[in-house]
């Protein structure tokens, strides 16, 4: 082979290696930019309900003594359904309420069945006696503070169990969850990317960098190994 | 990052870890059977040097016992004395890096306001919460600023932009219809 095809195969190499990188480098921006325009709204939410979860002492975040409570009593015919989930479902049916069952039981005979609702902004708590064919209800309403505190823990998952979410709606906001979590990881690595290839920013990023991997890890592992 | 990982555990009640052995110790302490109980429990560390976040204490002024947890990312302590026979016994399960990031979500947080923060470090890491927080609110108008002066991106960008704006509210005011 002669110098001259060496040298033309050497570019045609360099030239694809530069595309490839150039062609990255492009998509990674717009991932990054897109993902963070996408999720601005949801960052944002979290981000403030986390200040108020953090920060009990805030008047705003003490909403719970300005709840409203409210009692009432509804008629109702008892669920041919069997299972609590079900005999749950056809009750909320009967009494036009949406949620998320969180709990549900029965009292001392098998006419008193209880279950709780929860969505943000809202608990009921109902208590059915189908002997009776009636049905108590305490619905307990929050402010909107509130509401943006509850958006924050409003998982639907549940401790030492492995029920599953029941209402459609918690399921979405899981998932939005998930997708959050997973679009600030992706945003984080997709921005240290874009740093590293800023050659000038590296040393001053480093340090940035350093400075706070160190603070996380002394929190995730040093205090309990030295302290 | 650690906010974003326990996510998925948090929200799934999930644990990829399995349930670590625990380990128990026994002590002689002496510490007076009378008193506040989060100042006896207070004693009960000092004598046996302990350190950790202190959520609860029960203290059993019939029987003279006193139990309380102490928590640390990835280890948990419990601590269950007998203030009559000047015995304690702390029981340590270590969790692991998972449930460390757990801890490190839910604290300092919502619940326990009078007692929450008792361990420095707790309260330390609160504020450093706080600050990321402002930090994030602080880098995403910078983000949406910059966005907005690239005219390259604008247009992709607004469509972003909708779209988050519209699955954003359409899921909230759904749940709250």
């Amino acid at each position: 082979m002669s110098n001259f095809s060496k040298k033309a195969e050497k570019k045609a190499d360099y030239d694809s290696n530069h595309l490839k990188r150039t062609t990255f480098r492009t998509l990674n921006r717009k991932l990054h930019i897109y993902a963070g325009l996408y999720f601005l709204l949801f960052i944002w939410l979290f981000s403030l309900s986390g200040l108020l979860l953090n920060n009990p002492e805030w008047s705003v975040s003490n909403y719970w003594p300005d709840r409203q409570v409210t009692d009432f009593q509804r008629q109702i015919i008892q669920p041919p359904e069997n299972g609590d989930l079900a005999i749950a479902k056809n009750l909320m049916s009967q009494l036009a309420i949406r949620g998320e069952i969180h709990e549900t039981g029965w009292g001392d005979s098998e006419n008193e069945f209880h279950l709780q609702v929860r969505r943000p902004g809202q608990l009921l708590v109902i208590e059915a006696n189908f002997e009776k064919n009636l049905a108590d209800l305490t619905e307990t309403q929050v402010n909107s503070w509130g509401i943006i505190r509850m958006l924050h823990t409003f998982t639907g998952a549940r401790n030492q169990t492995d029920e599953k979410r029941n209402w459609i709606l918690t399921q979405i906001w899981s998932f939005s969850m998930d997708a959050l979590a997973a679009g600030l990881i992706l945003m984080v690595l997709s921005g240290l990317y874009m740093w590293y290839m800023l050659s000038r920013k590296r040393i001053m990023g480093l340090i940035f960098i350093g400075l706070g991997t160190g603070c996380c890890l002394f929190f995730l592992f040093g205090i309990t190994l030295f302290l | 990052m650690i906010y974003a990982v326990s996510v998925f555990f948090l929200n799934h009640n999930w644990k990829p870890w399995s349930e670590a052995e625990t380990e128990t110790i026994s002590y002689n302490i002496s510490v007076p059977d009378e008193g506040n109980s989060r100042e006896l429990a207070r004693l009960i560390m000092q004598q046996i040097n302990l350190t950790g976040e202190m959520s609860w204490v029960n203290y059993n002024q019939n029987s003279n016992l006193i139990s309380f947890p102490l928590d640390k990312p990835g280890l948990n302590k419990v601590i269950r004395a007998n203030l009559s026979e000047g015995t304690a016994e702390v029981e340590r399960q270590h969790t692991g890096v998972w449930d460390a990031m757990v801890f490190l979500h839910e604290m300092p947080g919502s619940h326990l306001v009078s007692i929450r923060g008792n361990w420095i470090y707790v309260r330390i890491w609160g504020w450093l919460a706080d600050i990321t927080v402002y930090f994030i609110l602080f880098v995403t108008a910078s983000g949406v600023y910059m966005w907005s002066v690239m005219k390259a991106e604008k247009k992709t960008g607004l469509i972003f932009l909708g779209l988050g704006f519209f699955s954003f509210f359409s899921i909230i005011l759904t749940m709250l219809r």
